[in-house]
């Protein structure tokens, strides 16, 4: 395929659609070849579902770049133009990869902390440091009937993965994981509170840490200012420079304030 | 009848008709639809108003228009009843005629320099060429052909908005063969996203790109470049590369608040709306900040856009706040005149200093200060200072901020494309050339906010720039 081609890729084919959990926690495993070469563990996609749909950001769950698939695992919530997806189908729209890819190191052992259906997006990161000769523990939680399948996602692709029923005790893991060994590196994805809780253990502790977050993203391409974060005392926006960064640099105030500010 | 008589007697001057008005949707109807608000001249009002014009020796008008369109030769030749000549004439020069006679800030350009405007009223310049554009549309003039062959060297060009469209056009018509790359689903850029349907109709963008489909150039959405497709993979498959990305990325004041929810950028608002079409939710399921007290920060266009569109959804009471006087509005003068008619109230002279909240962390109002202004500050208008103790309280449930916009940093950033302290991409000023050879930008990437003729003026310097290339070092 070149790019002087006409352009079948530039619309992504949907191959499956799996109801996860009950409740409209789906997978969706896209043919989208362009996107799929280029995209890295920790980025997002931007995705109009349906003609009349909504344009939304998705982080990418898991990528095939040989085979040119990738994997995003979401919550329909009120999104009918999401939760009639099919196979066979095309999206209407779909553009990316959106963000800065996760900073893969080789560090020793990385801690990977995740609640809800943001921590999906693990799964990639937790191979791809993996590959890159680290020891990667996986600590999971969410909901009693998301939790099965990240569990067992995560358990596949980390050194050794862990899960917990509640958030509460998910922190309670992590302060246990870290007296028990020695984590270089803690990155954690999930809502404001788990992620608040995570940098204050990491930091009594001195593990160096990094917070993903998940914004909403309107255009993907720097135009709304939706995703907006404050990071070091600047602004920066999650579609050029997130979405993950540097724990002590975050305000999470701002991005708990902001949460309630999205809009579909 | 002495012939001598009619010699004799003093010669009266010819009696000038008044500048003709533009017919317009009412404010109290418009207010509640997203149709155009100026109706557009017919051929009578049309001709009076083309009969208006000195035909100067030299006309100030060509000098006034960025892309020097030949004003009172179209003019004379709509006087004529020759319209097809005067689209013609138009496109000689002018890549987009339909969307410049609607959006240009003509006071500042042809009309600002026209020699009838020094004692009187200038020719409405922008509403003729609107006129005849129209023609051409609803008549099915078509004045530009496709080429008979083709060079086969092959430009990519980055953007569709009015620079990208620009140099698609010419170097289409030139013989070689262009791609378009967009990040969005539809091509446009700013025209789509930034200007709204009450001002520019889409289904005139959409003319204007199948003009471009029909001389060959094709489109490719979704691609985002500086990701889905990187500069180095664009200069491999093609011969020049050509950027017009625009300058998207809005700016905000950093001032206390602005995470609230209902204090959204105006880029935001408008892009919901305009292209996600928000305002038919629930048919679309796209949704937008609804206030009954929209405040709207800033004075240029894109602040006068967000007023008039906020009344279109439904807000019962629209205030801009804007920190210096009218007359240093960078909004067109006759959008203005639309907001105030539908019931915009502007507070010159007035900064935000914090957005004030409720328990469910949602805007409620501003605390604003009053400005004066002091010297004059490097773009020559005088700098805002606030006076202290003058705070006062502006209620608002929705604000949208359009404090201006910054270049998009990825395709510079990725491309390795100089850039100065600003993030506009370095060039020289005629050809367009970036410091990467086989790379030319113009429009607002280069410039900075400026105006759609400005954009399209700058995209046929870097065509013309581009075409000598191709032909003479890349060996054709």
């Amino acid at each position: 395929m070149t790019l002087h081609d006409p352009p079948p890729h530039s619309r992504a084919a949907i191959l499956s659609v799996r109801e996860l959990a009950a409740g409209g926690l789906f997978q969706v495993d896209l043919l989208a070849p362009r996107v799929a070469a280029k995209a890295r563990p920790g980025q997002f996609v931007i995705v109009e579902a349906q003609a009349k749909g909504a344009r939304i950001s998705l982080p990418i769950a898991e990528i095939d770049a040989a085979e040119g698939r990738l994997a995003l695992v979401f919550r329909a919530n009120g999104l009918e133009s999401l939760r009639e997806l099919r196979a066979g189908q095309y999206l209407e729209a779909l553009l990316g990869p959106v963000g800065r890819p996760s900073l893969i190191e080789r560090v020793g052992t990385v801690a990977l902390v995740g609640l809800g259906v943001e921590a999906f997006c693990l799964v990639a990161i937790a191979r791809a440091f993996r590959e890159a000769g680290n020891r990667v523990l996986g600590l999971v939680s969410a909901e009693a009937d998301m939790l099965p399948p990240l569990a067992e996602k995560m358990a596949a692709v980390c050194t050794e993965a862990r899960a917990e029923a509640d958030g509460l005790a998910l922190i309670g893991l992590l302060g246990e994981t870290l007296r028990a060994e020695p984590v270089s590196l803690a990155l954690a994805a999930g809502p404001v509170p788990l992620l608040r809780a995570v940098r204050e253990m990491c930091a009594a502790r001195e593990v160096r840490t990094r917070l993903r977050v998940s914004p909403l993203m309107l255009d993907g391409a720097g135009l709304c200012g939706g995703c907006r974060v404050r990071v070091g005392g600047r602004l920066a926006l999650c579609c050029l420079e997130g979405a993950e960064f540097d724990a002590a640099e975050l305000d999470l105030d701002y991005i708990a304030r902001r949460q309630c500010a999205c809009h579909i | 009848m002495p012939p001598h008589d009619a010699d004799s007697a003093p010669k009266p001057k010819p009696k000038r008709p008044p500048r003709q008005l533009m017919p317009e949707q009412l404010a109290a109807v418009r207010v509640y639809n997203f149709a155009e608000v100026p109706l557009g001249y017919d051929e009578d009002l049309a001709r009076l108003e083309a009969s208006r014009c000195l035909r100067c020796k030299k006309p100030g008008c060509v000098t006034g228009c960025p892309v020097g369109n030949q004003i009172p030769v179209f003019i004379s030749m709509i006087l004529e009843g020759d319209f097809t000549g005067a689209i013609a004439k138009i496109r000689e020069t002018s890549n987009l005629p339909a969307i410049c006679g609607r959006v240009c800030p003509q006071e500042l350009q042809c009309e600002g320099h026209c020699n009838l405007g020094r004692a009187g009223e200038p020719v409405a310049i922008g509403r003729l060429e609107r006129f005849v554009a129209d023609m051409e549309r609803r008549r099915g003039l078509k004045v530009l052909r496709r080429p008979e062959g083709s060079t086969g060297l092959r430009a990519a060009v980055v953007g569709s908005g009015p620079s990208g469209l620009t140099v698609a056009g010419d170097l289409a018509r030139l013989g070689h063969e262009v791609t378009v790359f967009e990040a969005q689903p539809a091509a446009g850029g700013v025209l789509l996203y930034g200007i709204p349907e009450f001002c520019l109709p889409k289904a005139i963008v959409r003319e204007e790109v199948e003009h471009l489909l029909e001389l060959g150039v094709k489109f490719e959405y979704n691609v985002l470049v500086g990701s889905t497709l990187t500069p180095d993979e664009l200069a491999a498959a093609f011969d020049a590369v050509f950027i017009g990305t625009g300058a998207p990325v809005p700016m905000l004041m950093r001032i206390p608040g602005e995470e609230m929810a209902g204090v959204c950028t105006a880029n935001e608002y408008l892009y919901r709306a305009n292209l996600m079409k928000a305002y038919r939710h629930p048919e679309y399921e796209t949704t937008i900040p609804l206030g009954r007290q929209v405040a709207v920060i800033g004075g240029g266009n894109v602040a006068v856009d967000a007023a008039r569109m906020a009344w279109r959804l439904g807000a019962e009471q629209v205030t801009m706040i804007y920190r210096r006087l009218e007359k240093e509005m960078p909004a067109r003068t006759e959008e203005v005149r639309h907001a105030r008619a539908e019931g915009t109230e502007i507070l010159f002279l007035t900064n935000p200093v914090r957005y004030v909240g409720d328990k469910t962390g949602h805007v409620r109002a501003i605390d604003c200060i009053r400005i004066e202004l002091g010297d004059c500050d490097a773009s020559g208008r005088a700098r805002p200072c606030p006076v202290p103790g003058s705070e006062f309280q502006v209620p608002a449930d929705v604000v949208v901020v359009a404090i201006g916009t910054g270049a998009s940093p990825l395709v510079p950033r990725v491309g390795g494309l100089e850039t100065d302290r600003r993030g506009l991409v370095v060039v020289e000023p005629e050809t367009g050339r970036t410091s990467r050879p086989g790379f030319w930008a113009a429009g607002d990437v280069v410039t900075g906010p400026k105006t759609v003729a400005m954009a399209m003026a700058g995209g046929k310097r870097g065509a013309r720039a581009i075409h000598a290339y191709l032909m003479h070092e890349r060996g054709y």
